[in-house]
């Protein structure tokens, strides 16, 4: 195996390894929060449920760009011969959801965290927790669009 | 009364009567009796404490998903008819509960109790007989067990009698005689080694009579105890009653808080309040027809007056008023946002999920749901609904992007997508996703103009909306020759002069409210700054893309692990793998697909025009928690 080989690994598991631990960062703490007020008030879950949800999204963003490398470079059947630049081209293009995606999840963690005390005292606002945490999400799918768009246009030759 | 007629009508909001309003104000002096408001709440807490209390006892569970229980009226008032006696049960409950705590809290009692005597157990001697004399003293108490020893010592030495009675955990317990005249040298003793002091708390009998008096006590508290607890359980069959006589109070509860914001003289009283104007005139009439003494006056709301806010929708938008809510209840005045809106979020969240048949399972389930559980008008039914459409988007652009179940469809029956495949044809489509932006920001810009020439403020609606019109739609068209060369390039020219008559008008109008000419001519130029705000709310939009990317990949890579494990009996694996695969994604992507179409809304859509600061209309009307009344 070639070392374009290695740098195109190296970028899907990249894609998929940062905005997992971000994810998982930005989750525990909302979940966290969530908690707290759920044994106040078991019936809050469902509001809570989402607000925990919305930072697990770059995990999967990043999974699905780490996908598309794969399907890519043959990995999961039939591999395709890669070139050392190929391979560099293929890692950065990985960089933007991973890197976006990692730290982008940690704050939306913390925004969703503070959302959780809207939905423990002014329950009926939820909608307008959630709308701040998507605000930070926003950056999370722009660099998803630019890492596809990129893996996408290049070509192995 | 009329209030029940009120409240049988439904769209009727009794509001406080402020100072203006009330000129006949001297004259209704009456306090409007506030009693029969507390006896009704106090009853209600009697009833929902039962009820808490019942439901705990409740042993066959609610099946699932099952509608809102009818009672028809006859019935409903048939139990009400006997509401005094069920309040009353509903006060004995919570009386035999409070019984049943106190019994737990007096073993708890007991129990320490009898922990404090098991060291003494052991001292056969009766209660009446361990009293000092003339001469001796008799203490009980106990000691470290580490200083036991030099304890006992010192003590005999100065001549005391002692016992040991027993230990437990780290204390040596003693039984001591000793003569009054050593009293002191004991004390010092004591003192000494932090001997502590027990005294026996009864007058007769040996510590362990004592011991089985108390055991016996707890035993027939728990006897007694788990005879109430039987008696509770056995009221669960009076459930539906106190649920019956609960909504009956509710509804008297809002008549009543309704009546308490009147005014009231001897004979008469006054209610002011809010009627949707197209119910007004029917309102009337049947108040008229219902009684003659009456005097009913309409008026529209005064000037800046906050008057509540009620929206009247057609089958499509109504669920899409949830958006709103969600939102921020409009200002009065400014128009109903849902109808512009609605069409985009059918449309933004259908290409979000973008997958046929995601899209029929969301609509078949929601439409089970909505049957099987017929809920109120309210949030839960207008999400319903709303997934049950948004169900059709989704089915509609998963025929035209090709999605079935991930790329399952593509790879089992050859489905070609109608319109164009994201995967491959990334540009196409983001500018697709860039075109229906386009749309939507336009049609925010028109019910903005829509607005400010309704407040006769043409110029505004010209200069901030229509000159950006004629930039944008310029810019479009200069773009044009660079897309297809094939096009007559007159239209590259018209664009050309469509943008730079709209740049003109914008530095020429934009800063008008500046007397100072230099100031003025900076403003419009600032103004042209605005540029960016339409592009980075232009690209926003490709989170269509980015996010019906992802339902389609998710759901490929999902297809992709089940086909890595078939073969043998990995196909029971397979099976499991697309299962709880799919019902994922259709979950995570259904919380993304939505938020996110609500979000475009939200900022890129009523940014421009929403006033938010309304309150909502909230009728008094039939309002039940447990029961529906036909």
């Amino acid at each position: 195996m070639g070392l374009g080989m290695l740098f195109a690994i190296f970028g899907a598991a990249l894609a998929v390894t940062l905005p997992g631990i971000g994810s998982a960062f930005g989750v525990r703490q909302v979940g966290q929060a969530g908690a707290g007020v759920v044994t106040e008030d078991p019936s809050k879950f469902g509001q809570t449920l989402l607000l925990v949800a919305l930072p697990g999204t770059q995990g999967i963003y990043g999974l699905l760009v780490g996908f598309i490398i794969m399907q890519k470079i043959g990995l999961l059947g039939g591999m395709v011969p890669i070139s050392t630049d190929t391979g560099l081209m293929i890692l950065i293009a990985s960089l933007p959801v991973a890197i976006v995606g990692w730290l982008s999840a940690i704050a939306q963690g913390n925004v969703a965290t503070a959302g959780i005390g809207i939905v423990a005292k002014q329950p009926k606002e939820t909608g307008k927790a959630i709308t701040y945490a998507v605000m930070v999400e926003t950056y999370a799918v722009l660099a998803l669009l630019a890492s596809f768009l990129m893996v996408n246009g290049i070509v192995i030759k | 009364m009329l209030l029940s007629q009120l409240q049988e009508l439904g769209n009727f909001e009794v509001a406080e009567i402020k100072e203006a309003e009330s000129t006949w104000q001297a004259w209704m002096t009456e306090q409007p009796t506030s009693t029969k408001l507390q006896q009704l709440e106090e009853a209600e807490k009697q009833i929902s404490f039962a009820l808490n209390l019942l439901a705990e006892h409740v042993t066959t569970k609610k099946p699932f998903l099952a509608p809102q229980p009818q009672i028809a009226e006859a019935d409903f008032l048939a139990v009400l008819g006997d509401k005094a006696n069920i309040i009353e049960l509903a006060e004995k409950i919570k009386l035999l509960e409070q019984k049943r705590l106190d019994f737990g809290s007096n073993n708890l009692r007991l129990q320490a109790a009898i922990n404090s005597l098991k060291p003494w157990i052991s001292l056969d001697a009766p209660a009446e007989l361990i009293r000092d004399s003339k001469r001796t003293k008799i203490l009980l108490g106990s000691v470290s067990e580490l200083l036991a020893a030099d304890f006992v010592q010192d003590a005999a030495e100065i001549g005391a009698y002692l016992e040991r009675i027993g230990e437990a955990k780290t204390e040596n317990y003693y039984f001591i005689i000793f003569h009054r005249q050593m009293e002191e040298a004991l004390q010092a003793i004591m003192k000494n080694y932090n001997f502590s002091k027990f005294s026996l708390q009864q007058e007769t009998g040996t510590v362990a009579e004592l011991t089985n008096k108390l055991g016996a006590e707890i035993a027939q508290n728990l006897q007694e105890q788990a005879a109430m607890q039987e008696e509770i359980t056995a009221y669960t069959a009076s459930i539906s009653d106190l649920q019956v006589v609960f909504d009956g109070l509710q509804l008297e509860l809002a008549k009543e808080r309704a009546a308490v914001k009147g005014l009231y003289s001897a004979e008469t009283f006054v209610l002011y309040g809010w009627v949707p104007e197209p119910a007004a005139e029917q309102l009337v009439q049947i108040l008229h027809e219902k009684t003659k003494n009456i005097y009913l006056e309409l008026s529209d709301p005064d000037e800046g007056e906050n008057y509540p806010v009620a929206m009247h929708n057609n089958w499509f938008v109504k669920p899409y008023e949830m958006v709103t809510d969600l939102y921020s209840t409009p200002a009065p005045g400014i128009i109903d946002p849902n109808p512009p809106m609605a069409p985009f979020h059918f449309i933004f969240f259908g290409m979000m999920m973008g997958d046929f048949c995601y899209g029929v399972i969301m609509s078949v389930l929601s439409y089970v749901v909505l049957k099987r559980t017929r809920p109120k008008e309210g949030t839960m039914k207008k999400l319903l609904t709303m997934m049950f459409y948004g169900g059709f988007s989704t089915a509609f652009w998963g025929i035209l992007f090709g999605g079935y179940f991930g790329d399952a469809g593509a790879k089992i029956f050859g489905l070609k997508p109608l319109l164009l495949d994201p995967l491959t044809q990334p540009i196409p489509m983001l500018a697709l996703c860039f075109g229906l932006g386009l749309i939507h920001i336009f049609t925010s810009m028109a019910v903005k103009s829509y607005l400010q020439i309704k407040d006769g403020d043409l110029m505004s609606a010209v200069t901030d909306q229509g000159s950006w019109y004629l930039i944008v739609i310029g810019l479009l068209c200069l773009a044009v020759p660079a897309i297809s060369p094939t096009a007559p390039p007159v239209i590259a020219t018209i664009g050309k002069y469509m943008a730079l008559f709209g740049v003109a008008w914008l530095i020429i109008f934009k800063g008008r409210a500046t007397k100072n000419i230099i100031g003025r001519f900076f403003g419009g130029v600032l103004g042209l700054y605005d540029i960016t705000a339409y592009m980075s709310d232009l690209l926003s939009y490709s989170r269509l893309f980015a996010l019906g990317l992802a339902t389609g990949v998710i759901g490929m890579v999902i297809n992709s692990i089940a086909m890595m494990v078939s073969g043998g009996l990995g196909w029971i694996i397979t099976i499991l793998v697309l299962l709880g695969g799919h019902i994922f994604n259709i979950a995570i992507n259904l919380l993304g697909a939505f938020v996110h179409a609500s979000r475009l809304q939200y900022i890129e859509f009523y940014g421009r025009f929403f006033e938010s600061g309304g309150f909502s209309f909230a009728p008094l009307k039939k309002d039940t928690k447990y029961y529906d009344v036909i």
